[in-house]
């Protein structure tokens, strides 16, 4: 369906629209806004494609280091699903790499908005560029190192930078957009040729708009390839949580929340999960932290366990929360739960504090045995630091060989701004661009020479991985 | 309170606590059966993550079974309230 301008009409706090479509039919939907009158506005969200630097294939040859999943923009749908009225499109350009100027030409969007990761921020800006050229749509940049970082993105080819969460605010800009007006929104910058000056958001779980559900639709057409292919399983994300209830240095999350850590309701839970329990085999809960607040983690177990549907779940938990209360998970188990991603990141109890993990290696030892005890496996996340030994190496090594952790996600610690990491190692960063920020480049010199880190690395990766499972 | 005037099980875990925390220089004279066990009131100095590990060393040293936070944290009131549910609860 082709929609022309849609005149918004109050009447009473519901709106009238209406929609046109390729037969030129027109017909009359309700809408209810609490703003004036305004135009809809054909909006077009789009996920970076796969991107990134890699130093140990660039320098040195090694491609062993790869992605296992493609996941689907959940943070796009879930801002597309408060953007009802306007007409939406999602273009995901880590399945359709060549997609963009023919989207963008086909449907002219009036706004454009973009994700990004840090890793993904040159690119983003590279888009940017790029459909400035092609159309004379607004383009506002959002997620993850726009809210740590927002200053990179003041830059002409940007208009507005979204800091934070932004279902809620960027709703407020494209509706005063759509108006005819330049909104002053809170969580949100204007670029401009000075310094950049916003409103910080003050984040509430009103910045969740619960009441309006993710546009899983919208991403239909790439669905399939959302998946877990080495165990050829189809996989869909649903958020129980925003932002996180602790304070790791290296961790990114906090800047999206103001470090508040924000809970979905029950009732959006389980309908995002009834969405999509049809078409995906597993369900990953996409949050920094799903247990966080226990009692809640509780009742959504009764009522994912009550609604049975034919799925199973991946969640992320602390360890220091699975010794405290084995029995919570023993029930999400019976509920569905299938593994469990915890946060190790390290072996060493002087670095753990030095990341103010809040947990310690015996307590994380303590939570893979409590998890495969009660059969769910464990997926854990590791960080090198690029001070590692070759003994340090071994030891990580053997650590999660030991402990059979099910599926082992090595990384190399990273500073990405806008976290306290990058403040405590800012005066060693040797390499700025961000492409190289995916979390398996050092941009710290090693301690170990360069080729010879970067080949333990990628053995430690294939050593763990040789008999990964879920 | 002396560390003599201890009962032996209260002693002892104070000893495992001492031992799982790395506390090595703690004058033991100073252990308050009846001081909140964790906090800032807390005689051995122990935090929420403290507990947990004292939780995951006593569970397998005294074969008992702490099942939730809730149940952990009514036992780790005090020593006094740890002594009577490892010397009611214990196995080994």
């Amino acid at each position: 369906m082709k929609v022309q301008k849609q005149l918004y009409r109050r009447l009473g706090g519901w709106h009238l629209y209406t929609l046109q479509n390729t037969m030129g039919f027109h017909f009359f939907t309700f809408s209810f806004e609490s703003s004036g009158f305004y135009w809809a506005m054909r909006i077009l969200l789009i996920n970076p494609p796969d991107c990134g630097r890699s130093i140990p294939e660039e320098r040195y040859g090694i491609d062993s280091i790869k992605r296992i999943f493609r996941g689907e923009p959940l943070a796009l749908e879930s801002l597309a699903g408060n953007l009802a009225g306007h007409d939406l499109q999602i273009l995901d350009l880590k399945s359709e790499p060549q997609g963009l100027e023919a989207c963008v030409e086909a449907f002219s969007p009036e706004l454009v908005g973009i994700t990004a990761m840090t890793c993904e921020a040159n690119t983003a800006l590279a888009i940017a560029s790029q459909v400035k050229s092609l159309c004379a749509a607004k383009v506002v940049v959002g997620g993850v190192h726009a809210s740590g970082d927002p200053s990179f993105f003041n830059v002409p080819q940007v208009d507005y930078i979204v800091v934070g969460l932004g279902r809620a605010s960027f709703k407020e800009l494209a509706d005063g957009l759509a108006a005819g007006g330049a909104p002053a929104v809170t969580g949100v910058a204007k670029t401009s040729s000075v310094a950049l000056k916003f409103t910080p958001r003050k984040f509430t779980t009103a910045d969740l708009a619960d009441e309006m559900p993710p546009r899983y639709d919208l991403v239909e057409k790439y669905r399939a390839g959302y998946a877990i292919p080495a165990l050829g399983v189809t996989m869909g994300f649903v958020a129980t949580a925003a932002g996180c209830t602790h304070r790791c240095d290296f961790c990114c999350i906090g800047s999206l929340t103001n470090s508040k850590y924000l809970l979905h309701s029950t009732g959006s839970v389980l309908r995002d999960i009834a969405t999509l329990a049809d078409s995906v085999q597993l369900i990953r809960l996409v949050d920094a932290n799903s247990f966080g607040d226990t009692l809640a983690a509780e009742s959504l177990c009764e009522k994912i366990a009550s609604a049975a549907h034919p799925v199973q779940y991946v969640a992320d938990a602390r360890a220091d929360t699975v010794v405290r209360d084995p029995e919570l998970f023993a029930r999400w188990k019976k509920a569905g739960l299938r593994a469990v991603v915890v946060g190790f990141e390290e072996i060493s109890d002087t670095r753990l504090k030095a990341m103010n993990k809040g947990s310690r290696t015996r307590i994380n030892t303590e939570a893979i045995k409590i998890l495969h005890d009660i059969g769910i496996s464990v997926i854990g996340d590791f960080i090198v630091d690029p001070d590692y030994t070759p003994e340090e190496f071994d030891i990580l090594e053997d650590y999660i060989m030991k402990n059979n952790v099910d599926l082992p996600m090595t990384s190399i610690l990273t500073p990405l701004p806008g976290t306290a990491l990058y403040e405590r190692m800012r005066d060693r960063i040797t390499i700025e661009d961000l492409d190289y920020y995916t979390l398996t480049n050092a941009v710290v010199p090693t301690r170990m020479e360069s080729e010879s880190f970067y080949n333990r690395f990628a053995q430690l990766l294939a050593n763990c991985h040789r008999d990964a499972r879920i | 309170m002396k560390w003599e005037e201890l009962k032996p099980l209260e002693r002892e875990l104070s000893e495992t606590i001492l031992e799982v925390c790395r506390f090595e220089e703690f004058d033991r004279d100073s252990v308050d059966t009846q001081a909140p066990l964790v906090g800032p009131d807390s005689c051995f100095g122990l935090d929420s993550l403290d507990m947990v590990e004292i939780v995951v060393a006593i569970q397998s040293r005294y074969g008992v079974h702490i099942g939730g936070q809730e149940e952990a944290r009514s036992i780790f009131t005090s020593l006094s309230t740890l002594t009577q549910f490892i010397g009611e609860n214990r196995t080994t």
